[in-house]
């Protein structure tokens, strides 16, 4: 299918669904597998940006949970959609309250500045000397994808949301 | 071209990055390749950021291309050592330097100017950007 047939059919509805449990059994690098299984998957529907978006945003959330896990034996679930109107990704596990706050606190802090790139920039060189990983995955989504994040926190769990608005672009 | 050092990166028994310095009268080309995604990939540079420092000083290079065309992705833990490397180049050579990258791609278009550190005016002064579309 050409690029031009399928910006022509942006109607195409799909979904993914992915769970594990529990976390502690995780071997390898699983937002990699899980990534990089979205481009081929969804550029069979939609222009090939959207499927590297999908990437980035997988593997950056889960990332985010794999490398803070707080109990071995919950569970990821992924919830991945895609249609004319956005791209939409969701990321629920297991979190403490002070977790969520922080994941909170960084979404915040994106959405309020009126210049993403200039505070990714800021972020990365106040945390290069000391090599800080925590929110460049959050900031890159904002900055350089140009996706909505939010977050809910309820009964212990957190989910983290990724909308990327494909009107106008399919 | 000479060869002056690499790096490879292997994940789950593949190899999937490769940063790769070469050298050919008087120009120095530094090639991005494949996939960072590991966890800690300061690790696996390491080595090549210590052979780049001894390297490149006694070096006569007048130009840098700097090519990242050929990376396909890069996690947010490939920041710093994207960073590291391009760091290394600019404050161990002289001259202009091109950057090949990518015209469809967020990463490329987005964040990697962040990580050129364009702000500083010395930087950007002496670099320049080649927008290669992908096939």
């Amino acid at each position: 299918m050409s690029e031009a047939e399928r910006v022509a059919a942006p109607s195409t509805r799909m979904g993914v669904s992915f769970r594990v449990a529990p976390l502690g059994d995780i071997r390898g690098n699983l937002a990699t597998l899980l990534g990089e299984s979205l481009p081929a998957l969804i550029g069979m529907f939609y222009p090939p940006s959207v499927g590297k978006k999908a990437n980035v945003a997988v593997t950056e959330l889960i990332q985010n949970v794999v490398e803070n896990i707080v109990d071995p034996d919950s569970e990821l679930q992924l919830e991945l959609r895609v249609d004319a109107e956005a791209l939409e990704v969701q990321v629920r596990n297991k979190a403490t309250q002070t977790q969520y706050e922080a994941v909170r606190d960084r979404i915040d802090a994106v959405a309020q500045t009126a210049d993403p790139r200039r505070l990714l920039g800021e972020t990365l060189r106040a945390r290069r000397a000391d090599r800080l990983k925590g929110g460049l995955g959050l900031l890159r989504l904002v900055s350089e994808n140009r996706f909505r994040l939010s977050a809910r926190y309820e009964q212990e769990h957190l989910t983290v949301y990724a909308v990327f608005p494909l009107g106008g672009i399919v | 071209m000479n060869i002056l050092t690499y790096c490879e990166i292997m994940d789950g028994g593949a190899s999937v990055f490769h940063c790769v310095a070469r050298e050919d009268e008087g120009s120095l080309l530094v090639t991005f390749s494949g996939v960072v995604r590991v966890d800690n990939p300061a690790r696996h540079l390491s080595e090549m950021l210590t052979d780049l420092r001894q390297i490149l000083p006694g070096r006569a290079i007048e130009r840098t291309v700097i090519d990242f065309t050929e990376l396909e992705f890069c996690n947010s833990n490939g920041f710093y050592s994207i960073m590291d490397v391009i760091e290394l180049v600019y404050a161990t050579v002289q001259g202009p330097v091109l950057v090949r990258r990518l015209e469809e791609d967020d990463w490329q278009q987005e964040t990697l100017p962040i990580l050129l550190n364009l702000d500083e005016a010395t930087v950007a002064a002496r670099t320049s950007f080649e927008d290669v579309r992908e096939i």
